[in-house]
């Protein structure tokens, strides 16, 4: 159900930015569009090189760090199962008639103890990566979304020209600004 | 947009919908359950070992409370690498007869509980 829950967030989430982009002008949805896809290359296409290199040096350590500690949370998690599994498969067996040793029963309960403290480390651990990661991505499509080009897409000034339409003709008039 | 340009797009979008699938596909330890509910037996006390003829034994033992046990498993220890069950006997004395002299050999005794819990087992040097 949390699974589901996740998995229907963060569907929402890139449809909701992949929306964003396409409510932004051209050259803006696409650097938001790479945003996306990799921190720092929105900005790196902008000519942002420098705040390219820090979100995608922070997006290649969330990265990383999210997939090591994912692994390491997904093993202690199936140790915590298997250890689980044969713990109660003990109450069946109980059940049966079959005579059980306490100390099998102890050293069992012992180690789904152990492998469940350490999943919920592990899982703290991918939580943070997880945190840091949105927090990369965040500050990124913010950045790029406020940020203006580095070059060539400056918006005009106002020319400072204007025409007034007269009964007997037209004005053009020109304002210069000191 | 170039082809190649097109292609990068492309992984990058399906290297990062595979990452998202990677996080959040992963299963979580679900409750911890509940300890077993079992009674685990006494451990047998003043196990003593008596030698009144040839390959004949006669085994006592004490047990603090009885009534939580079931029965007492009785193993030789020291001819094999697991220790052998020999019986199981229901009270605190039993003689016993083998067909060799287990002289420096060991006798094991543990108690099982009326939930069939084996408990800690104690072990005493044939005389």
């Amino acid at each position: 159900m949390t699974r589901g829950k996740t998995m229907r967030a963060t569907a929402a989430l890139v449809a909701g930015l992949l929306a964003a982009s396409a409510a932004t002008p051209a050259g803006a949805a696409n650097s938001v569009l790479l945003s996306i896809l990799l921190p720092g290359l929105g900005q790196a296409e902008e000519g942002h090189y420098g705040k390219a290199a820090v979100f995608a040096s922070a997006a290649f350590i969330s990265w990383t760090g999210l997939f090591a500690t994912q692994v390491n949370y997904s093993r202690s998690v199936e140790k915590y199962e298997d250890e689980k599994r044969v713990y109660l498969h003990y109450q069946d067996e109980l059940d049966n008639g079959s005579v059980v040793l306490a100390s099998d029963i102890d050293a069992t309960y012992n180690a789904m103890s152990e492998a469940y403290s350490k999943a919920e480390d592990e899982e703290t651990w991918r939580n943070v990566f997880i945190g840091a990661l949105v927090v990369t991505y965040g500050l990124n499509l913010v950045d790029v979304l406020l940020a203006e080009p580095e070059s060539g897409e400056q918006a005009m000034e106002p020319s400072g020209m204007s025409l007034e339409v007269k009964r007997d003709g037209f004005r053009l008039v020109r304002t210069i600004r000191f | 947009m170039l082809p190649q340009t097109r292609r990068i797009r492309g992984f990058a979008l399906a290297a990062l919908a595979a990452s998202l699938a990677f996080v959040t596909a992963c299963p979580k330890q679900e409750d911890f359950p509940a300890a077993l509910d079992v009674i685990v037996p006494p451990t047998p006390e003043d196990f003593v070992i008596t030698n009144p003829q040839d390959n004949d034994y006669d085994l006592n033992w004490t047990i603090s409370d009885p009534g939580d046990v079931k029965n007492y498993r009785l193993y030789l220890v020291g001819l094999g690498l697991a220790p052998e069950l020999l019986a199981e006997p229901t009270t605190t004395t039993y003689p016993i007869t083998l067909p060799f002299d287990a002289g420096g050999l060991q006798f094991g005794l543990s108690a099982v509980s009326t939930d069939n819990v084996e408990g800690a087992m104690v072990v005493a040097t044939v005389p």
